[in-house]
């Protein structure tokens, strides 16, 4: 880099974030990373002049497209419009989170079967609005410009509106997980004036008698009328949240034909996780054949246009030969993005790969005495995490590509290894697993205050 | 490789949407770089 970290102007659109493979550009009014290989990097930072002749050898490039990405930087304003964030560049992994998911408060009025979350009432340790604006500030460093708000029930927690404010102020984008029942429409018209870019709301059934058997007969009207507040005053994306579980595998195209009829601009699925209190509902937990034939399923639905609604598929799944083209990693492209992409503050301030595990499971500290930094860095559960890349039939699986290993929850649950075999891998069947097989085992992260184990 | 460097290095956008947009504030034809150079990091979920 010719130019010194964290410098220039004062006002910028672009902030530039070096990485390994070069660096990442957030753009602040398109509000999208972009990844840069080291010679788009390298002119972001000091002009086609800082590209050596070597560096276009090394990059099978030329002069004359080092000029034309200098014109194409130029012109977006990425050569005059960037700060560039200090360099905390590491060899293997990002040197910051893209995103951080923040549940902002155990507080939810609703008492849903499946709360990952188990929330209820709100913890008296929560966070402060200050320590929440802190954490935001850090964020801002770090050049980790993603936030998305869950709980609990966010509309819940009185910081929520203020926090959000702080956030987009500091040019990080807030999406917001919500289960619609607060949505009234003075907070309609709140999250619309606030900007904040895409509100999902949770619809796990199609009518009140699926929609109830998990979140409470009676309450589907509530979510209804927040959906409808919303889209009478926002203009901004909202997307239907919905969890696969046994009591809707059998109406996912119900489910997206209601969530087309309320004016949804898409359905994002994804699976129930054995987590809170879906821990103590084994019957909604599908069985892997289940799972896989619901993939199916959803797969059927994108290959004919989603039926009018755009489709999301559930983080890393395994699909073999069900959907070749549909995408299923985001991002980057790590598969999970536990310790990879993002890490998870709970309402406490506790910071853990994935909140998944429970609140007390891969802690590395806590916001209010460890920096964010810090922990993303060094922290000993976000690195173990950061190396996990899948059991031992993952290396030579021809679908890894499609799923970098699966969910780790779920290879924990089922194998008590983080690198075990994720249950519902479409190519191998733990069933028919050897058992004699050796597992490969990752060193586990502690629990919070317990000693490592080896 | 590992797999982290691996998955960032070489992922490809795998359709249009996630290649980087047309800005509209630009005028004029102006050659786009090629995805292996710059790409938008495409979100999927959240």
């Amino acid at each position: 880099m010719s130019k010194a970290p964290d410098n220039g102007p004062e006002r910028p659109r672009y902030f530039l974030r070096p990485e390994f493979f070069g660096g990442l550009l957030y753009d602040t009014v398109e509000k999208d990373y972009f990844r840069l290989d080291p010679l788009a990097t390298a002119i972001v930072a000091g002009g086609a002049q800082a590209v050596s002749p070597a560096m276009i050898r090394e990059h099978e490039s030329s002069a004359e497209e080092v000029l034309e990405l200098q014109a194409y930087l130029d012109a977006i304003g990425a050569t005059s419009r960037t700060r560039i964030l200090a360099d905390r560049s590491r060899p293997d992994r990002l040197s910051a989170p893209l995103r951080v998911f923040y549940d902002i408060s155990y507080r939810c009025p609703e008492a849903c079967a499946h709360c990952f979350t188990d929330s209820d009432q709100a913890d008296p340790n929560e966070l402060a609005l200050e320590e929440k604006l802190s954490f935001v500030d850090q964020m801002a460093e770090m050049g980790t410009f993603r936030i998305s708000i869950a709980g609990g029930e966010p509309l819940a927690s009185r910081d929520l509106f203020p926090f959000i404010e702080h956030a987009l102020a500091r040019n990080v984008d807030v999406s917001l997980s919500t289960n619609g029942t607060l949505i009234t429409e003075r907070n309609a018209k709140r999250l619309a004036s606030l900007g904040v870019r895409t509100i999902n709301i949770s619809i796990d059934g199609w009518d009140d008698e699926s929609f109830g058997r998990v979140r409470g007969y009676g309450r589907l009207k509530y979510v209804v009328r927040g959906v409808q507040n919303l889209r009478r005053w926002y203009d901004g994306k909202i997307s239907a949240k919905c969890t696969l579980m046994t009591t809707n595998l059998l109406g996912l195209d119900r489910i997206v034909a209601f969530c087309k009829a309320l004016g949804f601009d898409e359905v994002k699925f994804n699976c129930v996780r054995e987590a809170g209190r879906a821990s103590d509902q084994p019957t909604l937990i599908p069985s892997r054949i289940e799972y896989l034939l619901a993939t199916k399923a959803l797969a059927e639905i994108v290959k004919r246009g989603g039926d009018g609604v755009k489709i999301v598929m559930p983080v890393n799944p395994y699909l073999g030969d069900h959907a070749p083209d549909v995408d299923v990693i985001s991002e980057l492209g790590f598969g999970c993005y536990a310790g990879k992409e993002s890490y998870c503050i709970n309402p406490v301030g506790d910071v853990q790969p994935c909140s998944s595990f429970g609140r007390d499971r891969f802690v590395d500290g806590n916001v209010r005495d460890r920096g964010l930094q810090d922990i993303w860095l060094h922290g000993e559960s976000n690195l173990a995490f950061a190396g996990l890349s899948g059991a031992s039939e993952c290396k030579s699986c021809k679908s890894y590509d499609g799923c970098r290993g699966g969910c780790y929850l779920r290879s924990y649950g089922a194998t008590g290894d983080l690198n075990g075999l994720d249950p519902y891998c479409y190519e191998h069947d733990p069933a028919t697993r050897p058992k004699d097989q050796p597992r490969m085992v990752v060193r586990r992260a502690p629990v919070a205050g317990a000693a490592p184990v080896g | 490789m590992s797999n982290q460097r691996k998955a960032a290095s070489d992922t490809q956008p795998k359709s249009a949407e996630t290649a980087i947009g047309p800005d509209t504030s630009l005028s004029g034809p102006l050659k786009k770089p090629s995805k292996r150079r710059i790409f938008k990091v495409s979100t999927l979920h959240h």
